[in-house]
């Protein structure tokens, strides 16, 4: 009888802790944060990380969008061409020709430079993947310069 | 006619299996009894049982599967050494391996630590079981002390395998259990230090615990486990019925008992199991009680595999002594002591754990009374009885509340 | 009637059964081992295999056959990633779906498999062989799950010690803000023992500011001035009334006591000095400018006039820490400037000032005393008659192997790691349930994101040394001499750098200038300090120098702070050479940038006048490797051959050679 009552006991106990009602996945804000700044941006990581580079390589005459309208553009001739609009930048491996070898490489005018020798191979890998990503967003989202 | 090539292949196979099997399907009663005596492995039984033992509601079968419990543990333990290394960081690695790269290596990981908790389970029932059918007393008295024994032993088996896995929950766990030990009084601290081979566990601890569950307390088990059976096989299966003979109502269908079934008619009373019975109250060991053992082995091994592939046996972060869980818990089994020990260490950790090995021990030469053996709860016995009963349901609770109920700082919390 | 002796059938029931159970159960376990997930995707590999490689390769590739792992001993780590991942540093994968899919970039070119395997940039369990267990997601019982990629350059930082592996910016970024926020002033961090962060010393507080700014500052500095370092301490009325008395009560020294006619202080001689000065190279006003300096938006709220007098005129002797340089000015500019700046930056119109009393009661002083040294403001700020104590903070050492879950969150449900406590630490010091002295900095999140990514790798210290990749700074520069004098004078090493000393607001490091440029070129530069960039913001100082300085920095420059590859360039070149240069000149599209005669982009400087600049030497060092000298800078390597630079090189010299005026020791006006 009394084995019986602490069966009994044993099996409410189980039964009790199988019905423990799962908690709402808890959060990762420190992962969040930087997901929300990304997605504000509207880049991957690869890209987020090409974007810093052609901030500060490319920047200066291509324009902070791509545009063609960067500072140094109107001492150009020809001009940068606008990235955003440029057909050839689907090529990942035209892309990256033109970034490691200058414009000059493709029988073009030679004022874009090689980089190449500056640039680490991960790095020519992520200015070629934000290169591309200017030219599938039709609109730029101009953003402020970060501090 | 010549000798067909077939006809000679089966005398030449006939005769490779008498060597080996020299009764052969035993067809005759004297047969059924040779069979047993004349087997290495099939003579610990007698050559006749009586039926009430053979009743499954009477022993519950609970020292056997103690013992195939044991027999699995040593098999698959013997398997997991191959992969074990007893050196701290290597340890928990080669749980790692066991789970991700050993063929089989979870079920036999999983296989060996849930035996080990059934058996440290079915032990205890098994000796509650020998109490509430007053199975222990004489001439049995001395087969108890043992049983209390190979309790302790299970225990401490349990407890040194606890620390192998070298995780977070090995670590503690052995952590709190020796602290237990070191309450008791003068010697607590040497023996915390014998335990651990130092202080603190590091990896002499994890060495000793090795060597004590590989080597020493097996060996021990194995010992004790085969004077416990035959003390078993001398007094009789169980306690000697006071149940009416079956003889009235299958009067007459016996086979003549005015055989002598080879050695068992030699060995002098009183220490004969089948003696002072009416034989006809009692069959053949085989097939009637080989045939339960096999079923019985079936099942409990059937069991173990679902067990071990439905349910992983945990294994937490490796060990670091420097973050300590909150709350640090002892194995399952301790964890009624850990509860008391909550209340006060000296009567957790010293005065219950002695009082009790003390009792157990004492039990059999105090209680020799004759009365209520071979019944569960006989009503003679009703005193026994309930003081036992009690102290097993408080354990029970204890342990219960111990591993449920207790959260961070032993505080209570609800398990839902 | 049946045997007795022979078994009951019910028996045969149950033996059919439990024997049929028992084949079940071992079926189950075969069944298991052999339908393992690696084994189901190693088969799908090979077949993916067949459409992506040719048969030739095929029967050169081994066989994705059984368990692979990586094993590295020193790290005690073993990965068996690749046992799913047949594909990742095979390039033929490139466009495979996951797992066999080629690694992304060129990590692995860098950081090979079979040396670095996979958890020791990603985490998660390496040795398990199943997607679950390999913590692709976080699982319990395993500490590190894979980092995401939002977060994965933390794992760059345990090894990348005290070098910034330029492929991860967010860990530079980190870096940076960790030094900038002065983190370093209250806790030890393994990779700055070399960072010093200072406040200003406020031995002469009393004299310096005005009662109701203290209060004001002390209460919330962000909320007074946004661009302020100095966090929110959180501070009681109490212990604001305390501090406020001590720091009032520092007086350790008067300003300069000038015979000034305030009467007759122009301010807009003042505006125009402002502007001459440069002064936003290093202060913001209005949120513009640099940031080496306090933002000046409302220093009329806080400075007395005497003292912004008494500093502008020689900052050194009140602030001997500052990076402020000390320019030469007369008493009556230094009283326009002063006049300009409390005039013009303000709010508030009211000149009168409250007079405290607190300050001089000794009790208020002495409990100031003791809550400056409660809340460790010693850490970045001097004070008369009090010793540095050590560091308030705990050290950061192996701060990312705490227990995730002995760590304080408060009332946050977030997950529970160290990385989400660093997190919540870093934006709410005082919302994590326990008591903290650390102020509300007041970091963005995602500011203390990047700051928690370069924390996360500050691991405990059991990497083996071979693994470590550090750099260890040399011992720091002090000018010496009569150039040390000048050069502690107009803090050049504020903004440039000499043997890794200095900051780095100047893009030219000092080491070589001697062999850089030409001499006189230098001493009229520093007379006269012009543009070299158009498109640089920040600018060198004018320091009105007198020209026996500027003399003295350029002699001690060709002295000491050469080049030898560059000096012993064979500079003889020979018309045909500077003819092929300025063919390549225009071939490589150099005027894209440069300018010359007022044609070309800004982007570069200016070269009209490289003859009478540069050393030849240098500039053809500069043009065969320009990232050897100056890491990311906007020239390109056009992997020059020497003859090519050096026909580059002949050009570039012939260039303003003519135009120059003898450089002499008069006054500035050369350009």
């Amino acid at each position: 009888m009394i084995r019986r009552c602490v069966v009994g006991l044993l099996v409410g106990v189980a039964v009790a802790g199988c019905r423990r009602a799962a908690p709402a996945p808890p959060a990762d804000p420190m992962i969040e944060a930087i997901r929300a700044e990304e997605q504000a941006a509207g880049l991957t990581y690869a890209q987020a990380h090409g974007k810093h580079l052609f901030d500060h390589y490319c920047a200066t005459c291509h324009g902070e969008g791509g545009a063609g309208d960067g500072q140094n553009a109107s001492n150009l001739s020809p001009p940068p061409p606008d990235l955003t609009a440029s057909k050839s930048l689907a090529d990942a491996a035209y892309t990256r020709r033109v970034i490691v070898e200058g414009s000059a490489a493709v029988g073009r005018s030679p004022l874009s430079p090689p980089w190449g020798r500056s640039l680490s191979r991960q790095q020519i890998e992520y200015l070629t993947v934000y290169c591309q990503a200017l030219k599938k967003k039709s609109a730029p989202s101009p953003r402020p310069p970060s501090p | 006619m010549g000798e067909t090539a077939k006809d000679r292949a089966g005398r030449w196979l006939a005769a490779a299996g008498r060597s080996l099997w020299r009764i052969g399907w035993p067809r005759t009663d004297k047969d059924r009894a040779a069979v047993m005596i004349s087997s290495l492995f099939l003579h610990l039984h007698p050559a006749r049982v009586s039926r009430h033992s053979l009743r499954a509601s009477y022993t519950l079968g609970l020292g056997l599967v103690s013992l195939i419990l044991f027999g699995v543990l040593t098999v698959t333990g013997l398997a997991l050494m191959l992969y074990y290394f007893p050196y701290p960081a290597e340890a928990y690695r080669s749980m790692k391996d066991l789970q991700f790269v050993v063929t089989f290596g979870v079920v036999l990981r999983n296989m060996h630590r849930w035996s080990a908790h059934a058996m440290v389970f079915v032990v205890f029932l098994h000796m509650c079981r020998v109490f509430w059918t007053g199975s222990y007393k004489p001439p049995r008295e001395f087969n108890w002390v043992v049983g209390v024994g190979l309790l302790l032993v299970t225990l401490a088996l349990s407890f040194t395998g606890y620390l192998l896995p070298w995780d977070q929950l090995a670590f503690w766990a052995i952590t709190v259990g020796t602290n237990i030990a070191a309450y008791a009084p003068l010697v607590g601290d040497r023996l915390k230090f014998l335990l651990l081979a130092g202080h603190v566990i590091g990896p002499m601890t994890l060495l000793r615990f090795y060597v004590l569950h590989c080597v020493f307390l097996p060996l021990a088990a194995a010992l004790l486990v085969s004077f416990h059976v035959w003390r078993v096989r001398k007094d009789g299966l169980s306690g000697a019925p006071e149940v009416p003979s079956v003889v009235e109502e299958t009067a007459g269908t016996f086979p003549a008992s005015s055989k002598t079934y080879g050695l068992m008619a030699l060995t002098r009373r009183p220490s004969a199991s089948v003696e002072a019975r009416d034989p006809r109250d009692e069959v053949f060991a085989w097939p009637h009680l080989l045939y339960v053992e096999v079923l019985v082995f079936l099942g409990v091994v059937i069991l173990l595999h679902v067990a071990s592939l439905l349910f992983m046996a945990p294994l937490e972060e490796m060990a670091d002594p420097t973050r300590t869980p909150n709350p640090a818990k002892a194995p399952w089994y301790f964890l009624g002591l850990q509860e008391l020990v909550h209340y006060s260490a000296f009567v957790g950790g010293v005065l219950v754990p002695t009082l009790v090995v003390v009792a157990l021990v004492a039990l059999p030469y105090v209680d020799r009374r004759p009365h209520g053996v071979g019944r569960w709860f006989a009503p003679e016995r009703r005193l026994a009885n309930t003081v036992f009963t009690v102290l097993v349901v408080v354990a029970t609770l204890l342990t219960i509340v111990g591993t449920f109920f207790r959260g961070p700082n032993w505080a209570w919390t609800w398990p839902w | 009637m049946r045997d007795p002796q022979t078994a009951p059938p019910r028996l045969h029931m149950v033996f059919a059964g439990l024997g049929l159970g028992f084949l079940a159960i071992f079926s189950w376990v075969f069944l298991r081992e052999q339908g393992a997930e690696w084994r189901s995707l190693q088969a799908r590999f090979r077949g993916v295999q067949t459409t992506v490689k040719n048969p030739h390769q095929l029967a050169e590739a081994a066989g994705a056959q059984g368990l692979r792992q990586v094993w590295l001993a020193d790290l005690g780590r073993v990965d068996r990633c690749a046992t799913c991942h047949l594909g990742i540093d095979d390039p033929a994968f490139a466009s495979a779906s996951a797992p066999f899919r080629t690694h992304p970039g060129t990590w692995l070119a860098t950081h090979p498999v079979e040396r670095f395997g996979c958890t020791a940039c990603h985490d998660g369990q390496g040795e398990a062989t199943d997607y679950e267990h390999a913590a692709h997601q976080p699982i319990p019982h395993v500490e590190r799950a894979m980092r995401p990629l939002e977060t994965i350059e933390a794992n760059c930082g345990s090894c990348h010690r005290s070098l910034d592996p330029p492929d991860a910016p967010r860990l530079a970024a980190g870096r940076r803000l960790i030094v900038e926020s002065g983190c370093v002033s209250c806790h030890d961090i393994p990779g700055f023992e070399r960072m010093r962060f200072r406040g200003p010393a406020l031995d002469s507080l009393g004299y310096k500011v005005r009662a109701e700014w203290v209060q004001a500052w002390l209460k919330d500095p962000k909320a007074y001035l946004p661009s302020s370092r100095m966090g929110n301490f959180r501070l009681s009325q109490a212990e604001i009334t305390a501090l406020q008395a001590l720091l009032l009560s520092q007086k350790a020294q008067a300003p300069l006591d000038a015979a000034v006619d305030w009467k007759k202080a122009d301010t807009v001689a003042g505006r125009a000095l402002f502007g001459e000065l440069r002064c936003v190279s290093c202060h913001a006003v209005g949120g513009r400018g640099g940031t080496m300096g306090p933002e000046l938006t409302r220093i009329g709220d806080k400075v007395r006039r005497e003292w912004l007098f008494s500093f502008l005129k020689d900052p050194h002797r009140e602030q001997p820490d500052t990076a402020m340089l000390q320019y030469r000015l007369k008493d009556e500019e230094v009283r326009d400037l002063t006049a300009f700046l409390l005039d013009e930056y303000k709010t508030g119109g009211a000149e009168a000032e409250t007079v405290l009393a607190s300050y001089q009661d000794p009790r208020a002083v002495q409990d100031g005393q003791t809550v400056f040294v409660r809340h460790g403001c010693y850490g970045c700020h001097r004070l008369a008659g009090l010793s540095e104590t050590g560091k308030i903070g705990p050290s950061l050492a192996g701060v990312a192997d705490r227990d995730p879950d002995q760590l304080p969150y408060g009332r946050n449900v977030v997950r529970r790691t160290t990385d989400n406590y660093i997190f919540l630490k870093l934006l709410l010091p005082d919302a994590l349930g326990t008591p903290s002295l650390m102020p509300t900095l007041g970091f963005t999140p995602v500011q203390a994101a990047t700051i928690t990514v370069a924390l996360a790798g500050l691991r405990k210290a059991d990497l083996p040394a071979s693994r470590v990749v550090k750099v260890t700074p040399p011992d720091p520069y002090r000018p010496q001499g009569r150039f040390g004098e000048i050069a502690t004078r107009y803090r050049c090493l504020s903004c440039h750098r000499i043997g890794g000393t200095g900051g780095d607001l100047s893009t030219v490091p000092l080491d070589r200038i001697g062999s850089q440029l030409q001499s006189d070129y230098l001493v009229r530069y520093l007379l006269n300090p012009g543009a070299v960039r158009v498109s640089v913001e920040a600018r060198m100082p004018v320091f009105h120098m007198p020209p026996e300085e500027a003399r003295t920095i350029a002699d001690y420059a060709a002295a000491t702070f050469l080049d030898d590859d560059l000096d012993r360039y064979d500079a003889r070149f020979t018309p045909a050479e500077a003819r092929r240069g300025e063919q390549l000149y225009r071939q490589l599209g150099c005027v894209g940038c440069h300018q010359m005669d007022m044609q070309g982009g800004y982007v570069g400087p200016d070269l009209s006048n490289t003859g009478t600049r540069l050393r030849p030497g240098w500039t053809a060092a500069w043009l065969t490797a320009p990232e050897r000298y100056k890491p990311g800078t906007l020239q390109p390597d056009y992997g020059l051959t020497a003859a090519d630079a050096r026909a580059l090189t002949a050009y570039l010299t012939t260039l303003g050679a003519h135009g120059a005026a003898p450089p002499a020791g008069g006054p500035a006006g050369g350009q």
